[in-house]
C-alpha cells in the first residue's frame, strides 16, 4: 500500500519536475519582472549575429539605454552565432514566434520574409532617419518603395588587398588594369609566391570575382537586365566573366586546393598574413578581423579597386559592397512594433552608435562619414566608397535564397573548371527562368 | 489486478516525458514530413500551393539528387568495407591479453569522444592543402607528388571526408566486438585448441560465427546511419566541391533552410526514410535467415 503511494507520488514528482524543466525558461524571467515593476512590463526580443563582432557591445550598450530611457521595456539581446542564425530564424517565422527585433542582410532573403508577410514596414522611420543617414544605404532593404529595415553595421565594398612588403620585394607596382594583375601575378608564381588567397569552399568568396569581372566588363546594368529578364545571364559578357575567371585558374594563381578551404577559419587569410600569398580579393571586414588575428602585418596591407579590364564596358570606380551590411527589421508578429521601431529610429545610429563604429574600424553609412575616419586604409576605403559611380550589392544577398545559392554552386564549378564558361552561363539563366515561372 | 493497474500507471507515468518527446521530436515528424513534401511551401507563408507529386517527380530527375543518392551508397559500402573489419580487429587486439594494452584501449577510443564539429575543423586544417599537417608530411618525406587539395578536388573530397568518417566510428564497432568477446566461453577456444585448431581456425570456426548477433547490430548501425550521415560532409565540404561529397542529408539541409524549399526537402526527408527504413528490415531479415540455415 505504501509502496504503491510512494510509486505514484514519484512518478508525479517526475512529471511535474519535467514539465517545468521545459516551462522554466520562459516562466523565470516573467517572475523577475513581475517582483520588480508594479506597471506593465512589456518585453521586447533582439537577434542579431555579432557573437565574436565589437559590434556585440554597442547593440548591447544601446539596448541598456533604451531600456533606461523606457523603465516598463525589457530588451532582451540574444547574439546568435551566424550559420546557425539563418536556420533558426527562418524555423522561428516560420513557427510564427519571430523575435521583435530581427538582423538580416536585405536583399533577396528579406524578401522572402516580406513575402510571406512577416516584415513590417517602416517607411516613415527610414524618411526621417534618410536626414542623417546615406540614402544609398537603405537600398538593399526596400522594395516598391517600401523601407522594411534600418542598417546598423558599417559601409562594406570588396577590394583587393596586397601585401606591400611582398610586392616591394619583388620590385611589383599594385597591379591597375587586369592585364598589369597578370603580369604582378606571373612574377610572384616565379617567386613561389601565390599570387591571389582564396578560400572557396565557402563559395561568396568566389563570387567576388565573378561580380567584379562581370562589373567590369559588361557594367553595372549587365546584372540588374539580366534579373530584370530585359537582358540575360547568357549576355557575352557573363561568358567572358567564366573565361577570365578560368584563366586565373589555369594560371594557377590561387592557392593548391582552394575550392575546399574554408575562409571561416582562415585558410585562406593565413596564406596572406604569413606572406605566402601576395594579393586577395576580400571585403573590408578583413581588417576587422587582421587587426585580432595578425596585428603585426596591418601595416602592410594596402588597398585597390578591383583592377579595369582593358575594354570593358564597366566604371573602374564602380565597386561590389553593401552600403550597410547588417540591418534590423521589425517582424510583423510581434505585439510591441512601435517600440521595436522607436529602438531602430532613436537608438540604432545614434551619435554614440556612429562614434563607436569610427573608433572601432567600421564606416557608418552617414553622410560624410570619410572625413570622421583617421584609420588609413579603411579612409582609403571609405573615400572609394563615396566616389563609387555604383554600389552592387552582392548576388548572393540580392537574388532570391534559391537563385542565390545557385548562382554560388555554378560559380564555384566556373573555378573548379567542372563547367565551361557557356556552360555556366546557360544554368544561370535556366535557373532564373525556372524561378520566374513558378511565382 | 488493482495492484496491476496501478502498476501499469506508474509505468506509464514514469515512461510518459520520454515517450512524449519520442513521440513529438521523433515519430510526428514523419507524417509530417510527408504532408511538406506535397506542398510547393517555403516554410514561412501558409502552406496553400499543393502540388500532388511533383516535388518527387522534380526529384527523380533531379541530377544532383541521384549524385548525392550514389555518394550515400558509396558511403554505406565503403563503412561496412572499412569500419566494421578494423573495428573487429582493434576489438581482437584490445581484448587479446597482451600487455600494456590499457592505454592503447583508451587511445583509441578518443575518437568517439570528440564531438563531430570538433573533428571536422580539426581534419580539415589537417588536409589543408599549402600548410596542413597531411601534405607537410608528404613533402618531407619526399612524396610532393602526392600532396594535393584533399578536400578541394572533387575526385578526392568524398574519399578524404569518409577516411575521416572512419576514423570517428571504428572504435564505435571496436567497443561492440570487444563487448561480444568478452563474453564469449574461455572453454571454446580452449577447446579448440585442444582439437589442435590454429589460431586463425579458432578464430573462423569459433570466434566469428559467436560474433554473429554483433555483426549484425554492427551492421545495421553503419548502414542506418551512412544513409543518414551528415555531420562531417557538412563541416568539411558542405558537399562540395560541385556536390562531389553531396549526401541526401546535406541537400536535404541545404533545400529545406538554406534556399527556403522546405517542401522539397521534405520529399528528400522522405526517401530518406523509406530507404533506410527498408534497408534496415532487409539486412534484419538476411541475419536472421543466416542464422537460421546454420542451425544454431
Amino acid at each position: 500500500m505504501n509502496k504503491r503511494l510512494l510509486k505514484g507520488a514519484l512518478a508525479c514528482l517526475l512529471m511535474f519536475t519535467t514539465f517545468f524543466a521545459f516551462a522554466g525558461g520562459g516562466q523565470e524571467a516573467g517572475e523577475a519582472s513581475a517582483a520588480q515593476g508594479k506597471e506593465e512590463k512589456v518585453e521586447l526580443v533582439l537577434w542579431d549575429v555579432q557573437t565574436s563582432n565589437i559590434l556585440r557591445e554597442i547593440v548591447d550598450s544601446s539596448a541598456q539605454r533604451f531600456m533606461e530611457d523606457y523603465p516598463n521595456v525589457v530588451l532582451d539581446v540574444v547574439h546568435i552565432q551566424n550559420d546557425a542564425y539563418k536556420t533558426k530564424l527562418k524555423v522561428a517565422m516560420g513557427a510564427g514566434t519571430p523575435p521583435d527585433i530581427f538582423h538580416n542582410w536585405g536583399g533577396g532573403t528579406l524578401k522572402a520574409y516580406i513575402d510571406s508577410n512577416n516584415v513590417h514596414p517602416i517607411t516613415e522611420t527610414a524618411e526621417r532617419l534618410k536626414g542623417t543617414n546615406m540614402e544609398a544605404s537603405f537600398d538593399p532593404v526596400t522594395f516598391d518603395n517600401t523601407v522594411y529595415g534600418v542598417p546598423y553595421g558599417g559601409l562594406n565594398g570588396v577590394f583587393l588587398w596586397y601585401r606591400k612588403d611582398v610586392l616591394a620585394r619583388h620590385n611589383l607596382q599594385p597591379p591597375k588594369t587586369w592585364d598589369e594583375l597578370i603580369q604582378v601575378g606571373e612574377a610572384l608564381k616565379r617567386n613561389g609566391i601565390i599570387p591571389l588567397a582564396l578560400a572557396n569552399k565557402t563559395k561568396w568568396t568566389g563570387s567576388m570575382y565573378y561580380m567584379y569581372i562581370a562589373d567590369r566588363i559588361g557594367g553595372n546594368q549587365m546584372f540588374a537586365n539580366a534579373y530584370a529578364g530585359t537582358g540575360s545571364f547568357e549576355d557575352p559578357g557573363y561568358i567572358r566573366t567564366g573565361q577570365l575567371i578560368q584563366e586565373l585558374v589555369r594560371k594557377d594563381f590561387f592557392p593548391k586546393g582552394f575550392n575546399g578551404m574554408d575562409y571561416d577559419t582562415g585558410q585562406s587569410r593565413n596564406l596572406l598574413y604569413t606572406g605566402k600569398a601576395g594579393m586577395m580579393l576580400m571585403g573590408a571586414w578583413i581588417l576587422g578581423a587582421a587587426a585580432s588575428e595578425a596585428p603585426e602585418v596591418l601595416e602592410n596591407i594596402g588597398i585597390l579597386p578591383f583592377p579595369a579590364i582593358e575594354g570593358g564596358k564597366g566604371d573602374p570606380s564602380n565597386l561590389i559592397g553593401s552600403p550597410g551590411q547588417n540591418y534590423f527589421s521589425v517582424s510583423q508578429a510581434s505585439k510591441n512594433k512601435e517600440l521595436a521601431t522607436i529602438f531602430l529610429r532613436d537608438y540604432v545610429m545614434s551619435d554614440e552608435w556612429v562614434q563607436f563604429m569610427v573608433e572601432n574600424g567600421y564606416v557608418p553609412p552617414v553622410k560624410g562619414a570619410a572625413a570622421m575616419i583617421s584609420d588609413p586604409l579603411l579612409k582609403e576605403a571609405a573615400n572609394y566608397f563615396e566616389a563609387a559611380n555604383a554600389v552592387q550589392l552582392y548576388y548572393d544577398q540580392y537574388l532570391p535564397p534559391e537563385l542565390g545559392e545557385m548562382h554560388k554552386d555554378v560559380t564555384q564549378a566556373i573555378f573548379g573548371l567542372a563547367v565551361s564558361p557557356e556552360e555556366a552561363a546557360r544554368q544561370h539563366q535556366k535557373a532564373l527562368e525556372e524561378y520566374m515561372a513558378d511565382q | 489486478m488493482t495492484t496491476r493497474t496501478s502498476n501499469m500507471a506508474a509505468g506509464f507515468a514514469f515512461v510518459a516525458p520520454a515517450l512524449l518527446i519520442y513521440l513529438f521530436y521523433f515519430m510526428l515528424p514523419i507524417p509530417l514530413s510527408a504532408l511538406y513534401s506535397l506542398f510547393k511551401w517555403d516554410g514561412i507563408s501558409p502552406m496553400t500551393n499543393f502540388r500532388g507529386l511533383n516535388n518527387y517527380i522534380r526529384l527523380f530527375g533531379d541530377s544532383v539528387f541521384w549524385i548525392s543518392f550514389f555518394n550515400n551508397v558509396k558511403l554505406v559500402i565503403l563503412s561496412l568495407v572499412i569500419q566494421l573489419p578494423m573495428g573487429l580487429l582493434l576489438g581482437l587486439l584490445v581484448s587479446s591479453r597482451l600487455r600494456g594494452l590499457g592505454a592503447y584501449k583508451l587511445l583509441f577510443f578518443v575518437p568517439m569522444t570528440i564531438s563531430a564539429v570538433a573533428i571536422g575543423i580539426t581534419w580539415k586544417f589537417i588536409y589543408e592543402p599549402n600548410f596542413g599537417l597531411l601534405n607537410t608530411l608528404l613533402i618531407k618525406i619526399g612524396l610532393e607528388n602526392l600532396a594535393l587539395g584533399w578536400l578541394g578536388e572533387p575526385g578526392l573530397a568524398m574519399g578524404a571526408v569518409i577516411a575521416t568518417i572512419s576514423w570517428q566510428y571504428i572504435p564505435l564497432y571496436m567497443v561492440i566486438f570487444a563487448a561480444a568477446l568478452s563474453g564469449i566461453p574461455r572453454e571454446l577456444t580452449e577447446a579448440a585448441y585442444i582439437d589442435g585448431a590454429s589460431g586463425l581456425q579458432t578464430f573462423l570456426h569459433v570466434t566469428l560465427p559467436l560474433l554473429r548477433g554483433s555483426i549484425r547490430t554492427a551492421s545495421i548501425l553503419s548502414i542506418t546511419g551512412s544513409l543518414k550521415y551528415f555531420a562531417l560532409i557538412f563541416v568539411m565540404t558542405e558537399g562540395g566541391p560541385n556536390y562531389a561529397s553531396e549526401l541526401m542529408a546535406t541537400y536535404m539541409y541545404k533545400q529545406a533552410f538554406t534556399t527556403f524549399r522546405m517542401g522539397y526537402g521534405s520529399a528528400i526527408a522522405v526517401i530518406m526514410f523509406v530507404l533506410s527504413f527498408w534497408v534496415t528490415i532487409l539486412a534484419l531479415r538476411i541475419g536472421k535467415q543466416s542464422e537460421g540455415l546454420s542451425g544454431t
